[in-house]
């Protein structure tokens, strides 16, 4: 059976666009302790499709907002779990099948990117262990001034990722275990 | 070169809007024989041409490790077939091929990995010689992108059309993503219909 199927039905993009600078409130509000940098950025819906044991390459799904006034540029990725994290982007030229790697990405002020099959995706390679569907695994998004954001993806089909929303913290809130808290909710 | 013809479906067969509807396929003018060629399925049973024949096909060049392309590629195929069985009786359900054309990573996990999406799929693979063959007679095209002998995380460049076979063992049609799987499933129902009106 297949564990997932019709993923053509991409993460539906719920972002409104707020006002800038609004949301550091909120979110300083809802997840508390740790400081907000200048610029949040989200992350919604964070999932990555199951895949038969063995495989250590698996690609990882998700919506970013950019919810600050200035562009968001993203350079990059990494996981404990994974030897390497990279941003890639899916393309068909002249009916070839190809992943591209972005080097950075940039969001203007409250874009929102989507992150879905046969696009934009992280590349996750030299996985330590088989994952199972249900489970979950950080990641830390960085960003073009040193700062980071870290989420959880959760192993399933599109819908696993869930409501779980992921706001950028300040670097400075764990800096002895760089992937040990998650951020957001 | 195969010759072909570039439809939309909507001129080919002049179906109302709603059905098959932006569907990316080329029909070929004329079938297009596939050479005979011997691979091993997942389960290391021979797969040659014989296995084409008797029943449509759908054959989609890949490799296991692939992440992205592949796995959102077989999922749809699988909805697509979902969608066929609405339409047509279970013998008459096209069998979904994998063409795995990184058997060094491929070999090991490949039977895993067609369960993985649907038991009904077939995996094979093969030697580099056969997975060519093949490889020509789909006007397909891979390369492995290795950066070194050790590499073991290198991707793989592949075609990402997906080839429609007769039960005679010739390319039909081939059709491109997005298989938007009720429109594909139309599609290819209708190719099936035009040759076989029963
Ligand atoms: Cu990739």
């Amino acid at each position: 059976m297949a564990k997932y199927h019709l993923m053509v039905v991409l993460a539906t993009v719920t972002a409104a666009v707020v006002e800038c600078g609004a949301t550091l409130a909120s979110a300083h509000d809802e997840h508390g302790t740790h400081a907000i940098s200048a610029g949040p950025a989200e992350i919604r819906d964070a999932w990555s499709p199951p895949s038969p044991p063995g495989i250590g390459t698996r690609a990882v799904y998700f919506t970013l907002v950019n919810t600050a006034c200035a562009p968001l540029k993203v350079i990059g990725a990494e996981s404990l779990d994974f030897a390497q994290v990279s941003i890639h982007e899916s393309s068909t030229r002249n009916g070839i099948a190809m992943m591209t790697p972005a080097t950075q990405l940039t969001l203007t002020a409250g874009e929102t990117v989507s992150f879905a099959p046969g696009g934009l995706h992280l590349m996750l390679m030299g996985a330590s262990r088989n994952f199972h569907e249900g489970e979950h695994f950080r990641i830390r998004l960085i960003f073009d001034d040193q700062d980071s954001l870290v989420f959880e993806a959760t192993v399933g089909g599109a819908a696993a990722g869930g409501n779980h929303d992921h706001h950028r913290q300040h670097k400075d809130g764990h800096p002895d275990h760089p992937l040990a808290e998650t951020g957001g909710s | 070169m195969l010759k072909r013809t570039v439809l939309l479906v909507l001129l080919a067969f002049g179906a109302p809007p709603a059905f098959a509807e932006g569907v990316k396929g080329v029909i070929l003018d004329e079938p297009s024989p596939i050479a005979p060629f011997t691979l091993v399925d997942q389960a290391g049973e021979p797969f040659t041409l014989e296995q084409l024949k008797g029943r449509w096909s759908l054959i989609f060049l890949g490799f296991t490790h692939c992440p992205d392309v592949c796995p959102f590629t077989l999922a749809n195929l699988g909805a697509v077939r979902g969608e066929l069985s609405q339409l047509v009786t279970p013998e008459k359900l096209p069998q979904i091929v994998f063409l795995a054309v990184d058997p060094d990573r491929d070999r090991a996990v490949l039977a895993d990995y067609v369960a993985h999406f649907d038991l009904a799929f077939v995996g094979v693979t093969g030697d580099r010689r056969d997975i060519d063959g093949l490889t020509t007679s789909l006007d397909g095209y891979y390369s492995l992108k290795k950066r070194g002998e050790h590499d073991k995380a290198y991707d793989v460049v592949h075609s990402a059309a997906v080839a429609f076979v007769t039960p005679e063992g010739s390319i039909r049609a081939k059709i491109t993503p997005p298989f938007q799987p009720y429109n594909t499933a139309a599609y290819l129902y209708r190719l099936m219909r035009e040759a076989d009106p029963d």
